[in-house]
């Protein structure tokens, strides 16, 4: 109704011209049919027009007085207050350009970050229904709020008896990486038939999985996605019915994905069937909620279900689940799917986007300040308008008219610049976020944008109309052109832009305190001792071929495949020591664990003989167990704290030897000397009852970007014995080689070394630690960067304010400070009075703002590594920094001050 | 420029009766501004003088709110003229306004007549 009322008032505009046109020829018909009245009445054709003429009046008057009915009088209002407002902003083309300048900036900063999270978090998913979509499952009852799956026969009975869901498919809980035909190693993902279906996907080329190819045996075919196929295939059309080697396996191409399709990630560039296990719960599993059913709802469900499952018999359900496991309640969650792939980023986004809000506050306060200054030189002007008749209404509404047409001036720019950001965003922005690259100026963006350009306009158009418009306006006429004297005290003369200038220091403090906790935060990242020494080491995982299937698996080929497994770490031992020969090789290692490289292994139960042990062997200490060849420790560069490393000698027939570190000395030995100290470790992993000795001991390692602390117990066994280890949890041996040079020289002698031990087998993921490194800092580092530039620019903006505070200030005291000098102050004294004033300022302006960064900083917490929220060295060294800039801009006006001709000013005024 | 002075047995509008005789005016069938001007002034024998001037305006204020409708047409004597007709919601405006006027005419003279009774002067 409402719309249709505005239509109705908007549509007279559209055919405005033509109402015009149409007026104009009604009132000369009526000239017309009157003067032939007239003429009838029998007066000359002379008198008759007169006589017509004079009856209607004046036709401008009657064509002004309809157009007034028409309402068109608020459009022809706007179009001269704009036109005004452009004239008089192009009289002052840099004070303009700076407040467009200002606000481009802060208005920039937020389209382009609102741009990332509406992209990211608020837009529903690429699939249909796509906010419906949830992650459903069970936790495991060891790891309370993590990740939740199903087996294949929860799930069937969840499809089965589950009322909440319109569709359920499953897919793998891990990615792997293949070798495509260009070389490269891109990476992949297992999915369901049915997965497919749920997300819409539909083929470029061929078909997707059929329901059969998720079985076993039937499942050796591949979907590539489009950019894979175009990437890596070359766009072949005859791609489909060709064989690949994907995961040592091969397959055959059913089809090309959809332009566009993803999933889980932007980085998965095939999918396999996947194919589940009945009683693992090891499947994620997605649903589609039916329309109007909350999550609770289908959680209180599936729990249910799985209940029942769980009561029916433990070997129905949850393979692992022991007797004891019944008395653990099942806990079912179910995760919207956009939270589960970009709920990591939301906290980050949200840092952020404070930050650049603040900018836009100290950017709008910056261009009060501005605005407020020139609203005094444009006193008098108003001043005549308002003494000739303008209502008061009319003068707001003319400056609300130019801080609009500045502001929108600034969105516009800051619109282009943000644009121009997003689209380089994928690029700056470090790892495969999700839906990143979906992130681009949409209408939403747009609508935001040009809110937030009004809402600043009036934001900042309001204290200079209301102060240009008062009644003391009529005042200034008055006094004519007499300079104000400017009072006594800098803050009580222009209070409002004091308030501004120190309002802008205590925002401006805040995002300096963020920005310097950040990038200390980062500093100590990557200073921090790792307890290894990364530089001049190239590090490789190492794959062999493999075709093992351990579903269908005899005992003797479970037997062989471990065998296998270990020959591999042997033989990579070989063929490295021949590296170590080369001139430039300073050492070379073969390992399961390398700091930033490869995954976790199994925890390990281990006993200390000559101790009791627990009555319960879940009590017994654990410890994660790793093979390392005796030059992996020089490699890295390990510190040895007590003891001996390996040696050639630590071999099969020799006794067993442990390196270990010092979490492993404090928490398993408790702290009792660690060497000569024996061990046994559980055997439910396949080991046996012979003891380890400890025969060294070295320091912790940061294995992770990351993670500072919080490092385990470890536990190293030479590669001569890692037939007598417990099972290993790595399949893939790393290697790593460390150079008197650049490491990358040893790079192909170390492709070469690893490709020689078995036929297929090949280094991959060859990458030099420093870049390791570099690539697992990166997110921080792109925070802290990001936030300092904020933070630069808001430091910029707030001493532009201070600086131009003072400036307008002395310049509006030259008449006083003239007649001081006269007096016989001398210059220290004008310098001193200046300064002091700006000081103040700058005082208060710290004070609040330290306030508040103490507040905003709490949320920085859970990004800051390494140093508490409140660390001292920031909140005493970002003021600091602050307020020697601050006098800066304080002191270049004083100067200024100090030059004032005393005789010449006074004679002037 | 100057209008021409009323004479003495003319009268000029009311403010707001304007709206009202137009609408009446229309009830007899759609006609052009002249017409309608013409048409309330001989209605009236003379009596009621409309201001040209004002007419259109009038004319337009009633097109907006939905009371009449006006569209190009053609006149008696073969000439081209915007006609102004009322719409179902001006008619119903017309009684409206129409009761009012009477109301009002009736509390006028109720005012009046006590005066004309002790021979007030005019």
């Amino acid at each position: 109704m409402k719309a249709l009322a505005w239509l109705y008032r908007l549509l007279p505009y559209l055919g405005r011209r033509r109402a015009e046109e149409d007026l104009q020829e009604e009132l000369c018909l009526h000239l017309e049919f009157e003067r032939e009245r007239q003429r009838d009445a029998g007066l000359s054709a002379d008198d008759a027009r007169r006589a017509a003429r004079r009856k209607l009046g004046n036709a401008t008057l009657i064509r002004e007085r309809t157009r007034d009915v028409w309402g068109w009088r608020w459009l022809d209002d706007l179009g001269r207050d704009v036109r005004h407002a452009v004239r008089s902003l192009r009289r002052n083309p840099g004070f303009s350009a700076t407040v467009v300048l200002v606000l481009a900036l802060g208005i920039g900063a937020n389209t382009a970050m609102f741009g990332v999270v509406h992209g990211m978090l608020i837009r529903s998913l690429p699939y249909p229904d796509g906010e419906r979509l949830v992650r459903v499952g069970k936790e495991n009852p060891r790891m309370p709020r993590g990740p939740v799956y199903l087996s294949a026969r929860m799930l069937e009975q969840v499809r089965e008896t589950a009322e909440s869901f319109e569709q359920l498919a499953a897919y793998g809980s891990y990615t792997f990486s293949w070798r495509s035909p260009d070389g490269a190693r891109p990476w992949g993902a297992p999915v369901s038939p049915a997965l497919l279906r749920l997300l819409g996907a539909t083929p470029h080329l061929g078909r997707l999985f059929t329901d059969d190819e998720g079985q076993r045996g039937a499942d050796g075919v591949v979907l590539l996605s489009h950019r894979a196929w175009t990437r890596r295939f070359g766009a072949n059309p005859d791609v489909v019915g060709t064989v690949v080697d994907v995961g040592g396996e091969r397959r055959t191409v059913v089809g090309v994905l959809a332009e566009g399709f993803y999933f889980p990630g932007p980085r998965e560039e095939v999918w396999t069937p996947y194919v589940m296990r009945p009683d693992e719960p090891t499947a994620v599993v997605l649903g589609r909620l039916r329309p109007g059913v909350p999550a609770a709802q289908a959680t209180t469900e599936v729990r249910a279900i799985l209940q029942r499952l769980d009561d029916a018999g433990p070997s129905n359900g949850d393979a692992s689940g022991r007797t004891s496991a019944a008395a653990v309640p099942i806990r079912v969650r179910t995760i919207p799917l956009l939270e589960e792939m970009v709920g990591a980023y939301r906290p980050a986004l949200a840092a952020l986007a404070s930050a650049t809000v603040l900018v836009l506050l100290i950017a709008c306060v910056n261009v009060v300040g501005l605005l407020l200054a020139r609203g005094v030189t444009r006193r008098r002007g108003l001043a005549v308008c308002a003494a000739l008749g303008a209502g008061r209404g009319r003068i707001v509404r003319q400056l609300l008219t130019e801080s609009m047409l500045l502001s929108l001036g600034g969105g516009v720019l800051g619109l282009a610049a943000a644009a121009a950001v997003l689209r380089a965003v994928p690029a700056l922005v470090p790892g495969d976020i999700v839906r990143l690259d979906e992130v681009n100026v949409d209408g939403v963006v747009l609508a935001f944008t040009l809110g937030v350009s009004a809402l600043v306009g009036l934001l900042f158009g309001v204290a200079p109309a209301l102060q240009g418009s008062g009644s003391r306006l009529l005042r200034t006429l008055v006094e004519g052109g007499a300079r104000s004297t400017g009072g006594f005290g800098l803050l009580r003369a222009n209070r409002t832009r004091a308030v501004l200038a120190a309002s802008q220091v205590a925002l401006a403090l805040v995002l300096l305190v963020g920005a310097v906790l950040l990038l200390r935060s980062f500093v100590g990242l990557v200073t921090v001792d790792r307890g290894y020494d990364p530089t001049n080491v190239v590090t490789a995982g190492s794959s062999r071929p493999y075709s093992f299937d351990p579903e269908g698996a005899t005992p003797e080929e479970f037997i062989e495949e471990e065998a296998s497994r270990r020959r591999f770490y042997t033989e990579l031992d070989q063929a490295m020591v021949g590296l170590a020969r080369l001139p430039d090789v300073a050492a070379v290692g073969v390992t399961s664990r390398l700091p930033l490289a490869g995954s976790g292994s199994v925890q390990q139960r281990v006993h200390v003989l000559g101790r009791p042990p627990p009555g319960d062997p879940e009590e017994s200490p654990t410890t994660l167990l790793h093979v390392a060849s005796p030059g992996y420790f020089e490699t890295l560069r390990l510190r040895l704290l007590g003891g001996r490393l390996f040696t050639r000698r630590d071999g099969a027939g020799a006794p067993r030897v442990l390196v270990v570190n010092e979490a492993f000395a404090r928490e398993v030995l408790r702290g009792a000397p660690a060497v000569g100290q024996r061990v046994r470790f559980a055997r439910d992993n396949g080991g046996d009852d012979a003891p380890w000795e400890v025969i060294g001991v070295v320091a912790d390692v940061t294995y992770w970007g990351l993670a500072v602390t919080g490092q385990g117990a470890e536990a190293f066994a030479p590669v001569g014995q890692i037939a007598a280890a417990p099972q290993f949890a790595l399949n893939f041996p790393l290697v790593a080689v460390r150079t008197t040079g650049d490491p990358r020289a040893a790079v192909p002698f170390l492709r070469e070394a690893v490709a020689g031990t078995r036929p297929g087998a090949a280094a991959e993921h060859v990458m030099t630690m420093d870049a390791l490194l570099s690539n697992a800092v990166a997110e921080p580092r792109f925070y802290a960067v990001l936030v300092a530039c904020f933070a630069a620019l808001a430091f910029l903006l707030a001493a532009c304010g201070v600086f131009g505070l003072l400036s307008y200030n002395v310049a509006q005291r030259r008449g006083e400070i003239a007649i001081r000098m006269a007096l016989g102050a001398q210059r220290g004294d004008v310098l001193a009075l200046v300064v002091r004033q700006g000081a103040a300022l700058v005082a208060a302006g710290t004070v609040i703002g330290l306030a508040g960064a103490a507040a905003a900083s709490r949320v920085l917490e859970s990004f800051l590594y390494g140093i508490a929220a409140d660390d001292r060295v920031t909140f005493v060294a970002a003021p600091l920094v602050l307020v020697a800039v601050a006098l800066v801009a304080c002191y270049v006006p004083a100067r200024r001050a100090t030059r004032i001709a005393p005789m010449e000013v006074l004679r002037f005024e | 420029m100057a209008r021409p002075p009323l004479s003495d047995d003319q009268l000029g509008l009311l403010q707001g009766t304007l709206d009202m005789l137009i609408l009446q005016t229309l009830r007899q069938g759609p006609a052009h501004g002249h017409q309608i001007a013409i048409t309330i002034e001989r209605t009236s024998n003379d009596v009621l003088q409309v201001d040209h001037g004002s007419l259109y305006p009038a004319l337009h204020r009633l097109l907006k709110r939905g009371w009449i409708t006006g569209a190009w047409g053609v006149s008696t004597n073969n000439r081209r003229a915007k006609f102004y007709a009322l719409t179902e919601t001006g008619r119903r405006q017309l009684v409206r306004e129409a009761t009012k006027w009477e109301r009002m005419v009736e509390a006028v003279g109720r005012v009046m007549r006590p005066a004309d009774a002790n021979g007030g002067t005019r």
